[in-house]
């Protein structure tokens, strides 16, 4: 799931100023899961933004719309269709960066602001704590490290092993509240017998294939919807 | 005498850690330089160390090479993607420095800068085989140095900590298959873990050279025990500077790594001193251990 964190309320409420009526929208799937835009969550700031406009006596009008997720153009569409229905002239999303780009995209002359900060790929280890587990970088080592990604948990991303800011209770030094990973993957390749698979891993990452590349684009031929002029089956 | 040709003698190696300044006068480390070089075979120019911003590692070492004295220059991995890493180094080649501490570098959060974005493009790992690459005349992608192929003699660090010690060893010893033809370890204090460590280290066949940290005070230790990673200095020595008055500390400090150099100096090739501005002390514990240029 993609992890993500509301901003502070005076965060949201200063972006919003310049707009009367708002429509808040959220995303029933990662943001909901990470308590932090779901439709619970909607409901609770919209109340929020109510309840300061009440306070300061100003003119905000405040409206809910919970999509299934908000990073696809179909669900964007019907988020659209509710900004008209209720005349909105700002969409403050409570989705992930995905959605907020997707509105974007697809409504040039729509306002549309973050209400969340999106964080990490990753997953909620325990009530309250959510763990990033994957950066995305396009060429996946878990097959060589046991499962356990080294570019996303390790705090230098190192490719080789461990350096030597481990400390004695295995956590490491740029927080205590990380595991060293490389101390987590070498335990797990003894205990598998795996550990000359560590040393099969690419040490020169490309980069080119991660986000540090230009900004991707999948394109799978397969699934594409030929277009009129070349059908399937057209040998031209 | 250099250190690649100490090494390359088999004597026992010699070096002191000097760190570049935070400005552009670089007077007074020039000066202190002057001073520590007849008792070392080189000299190590620290990178940006403990990530905070300084003159540049490579800047201060060609000053060092303009001096005539041996400098080894230090080249972490955090602030250079591979194409200024393989820049750097060439450019330190072009003024005839060839002895490399290849360091993966501490994470910008632990220094001055701490929202800086790190690079990590390559590791320390990837930066030995880089060296080895330009060694042979070529750069990363394979394409011919016009110069033919470069000299450097790289050397890279271990922690001995005695806690990670299987996660250290397994590091070291991909080191030394890259190419690492010399070792400086993290500061020692606790001998037998020390000793450990070295049992093990040895196999690898390529020369160590221990860390040798002078203690100010009994604070300074206890802060390097919690801060450290892989760093335990043991009660008795932190004792040892607590009951001793302020005036006497510059001498327990220097009898402690007189007595720390004598105790390993049998387990390994050499020693790495890092005084953190205790240059002349620094001196005293060489003299005192009855340690010498060879």
């Amino acid at each position: 799931m993609i992890v993500g964190q509301q901003k502070s309320l005076d965060d949201i409420w200063r972006m919003i100023a310049p707009f009367s009526r708002v429509l808040v929208v959220g995303c029933n799937e990662c943001m909901a899961a990470a308590h932090a835009g779901g439709e619970a969550e909607v409901a609770e700031l919209a109340s929020a933004l109510r309840i300061r406009a009440r306070n300061e006596g100003r003119e905000l009008e405040v409206f809910e719309f919970t999509p299934k997720r908000l990073c696809e153009p179909e669900y964007v569409a019907e988020v659209l269709a509710e900004v008209a229905r209720c005349k909105a002239d700002l969409v403050l999303s409570l989705a992930c960066g995905v959605g907020v780009n997707s509105v974007a995209d697809q409504a040039a002359d729509l306002f549309v602001l973050p209400a969340v900060d999106t964080l990490f790929m990753g997953t909620g280890a325990e009530h309250g704590v959510w763990l990033e587990y994957c950066a995305g970088c396009g060429e996946c080592v878990l097959e060589y490290t046991g499962g356990l990604c080294p570019v996303a948990r390790c705090s230098k991303g190192l490719m080789a092993g461990p350096c030597g800011g481990t400390r004695d209770d295995g956590s490491c030094e740029v927080s205590p509240d990380v595991p060293c990973v490389w101390k987590l993957i070498l335990e797990r390749a003894t205990r598998l017998g795996t550990r000359e698979r560590l040393l099969e891993m690419p040490l020169f990452k490309n980069w080119s294939k991660s986000s540090s590349g230009s900004p991707r684009r999948l394109v799978r031929e397969d699934l594409r919807i030929p277009t009129e002029d070349c059908k399937e089956g057209d040998t031209r | 005498m250099n250190l690649r040709q100490a090494i390359g003698d088999a004597r026992f190696a010699i070096t002191v850690e000097v760190a570049p300044p935070k400005g552009t006068d670089v007077t007074e480390v020039l000066n202190a330089s002057r001073m520590l070089a007849p008792h070392v075979h080189a000299l190590n120019v620290t990178d940006n160390q403990s990530s905070v911003m300084k003159l540049s590692s490579l800047g201060f070492s060609i000053r060092l090479m303009q001096e005539g004295l041996n400098p080894v220059f230090q080249v972490t991995c955090r602030d250079r993607n591979r194409i200024g890493l393989q820049g750097d180094l060439l450019a330190a080649a072009s003024f005839g420095i060839d002895t490399v501490l290849a360091l993966t570098g501490d994470h910008p959060r632990m220094g001055d800068h701490p929202e800086a974005k790190p690079v990590y493009d390559i590791d320390v790992i990837g930066l030995l085989e880089t060296i080895r690459m330009l060694n042979q005349g070529r750069d990363l992608s394979g394409n011919e140095l016009e110069s033919g192929p470069a000299d450097f003699f790289p050397g890279a660090s271990v922690t001995p900590s005695p806690a990670n010690m299987d996660a250290q060893l397994f590091k070291m010893e991909r080191k030394v298959k890259a190419g690492a033809r010399f070792f400086q370890t993290q500061a020692v204090f606790d001998v037998p873990v020390f000793a450990e460590f070295m049992k093990r280290a040895r196999d690898f066949g390529v020369p160590v050279m221990a860390g040798i940290i002078l203690l100010k005070n009994a604070g300074m230790a206890k802060f390097m025990n919690a801060n450290i990673p892989g760093v335990t200095v043991p009660k008795g020595i932190i004792n040892e500077l607590k009951d001793t008055d302020k005036k006497d500390r510059r001498a327990k400090s220097v009898e402690i790594g007189a007595r720390i150099v004598g105790e390993v100096k049998d387990l390994v090739q050499g020693v790495h001193m890092m005084p953190l501005g205790w240059d002349k002390e620094a001196v005293a514990v060489l003299e005192q251990a009855g340690i010498g240029l060879q």
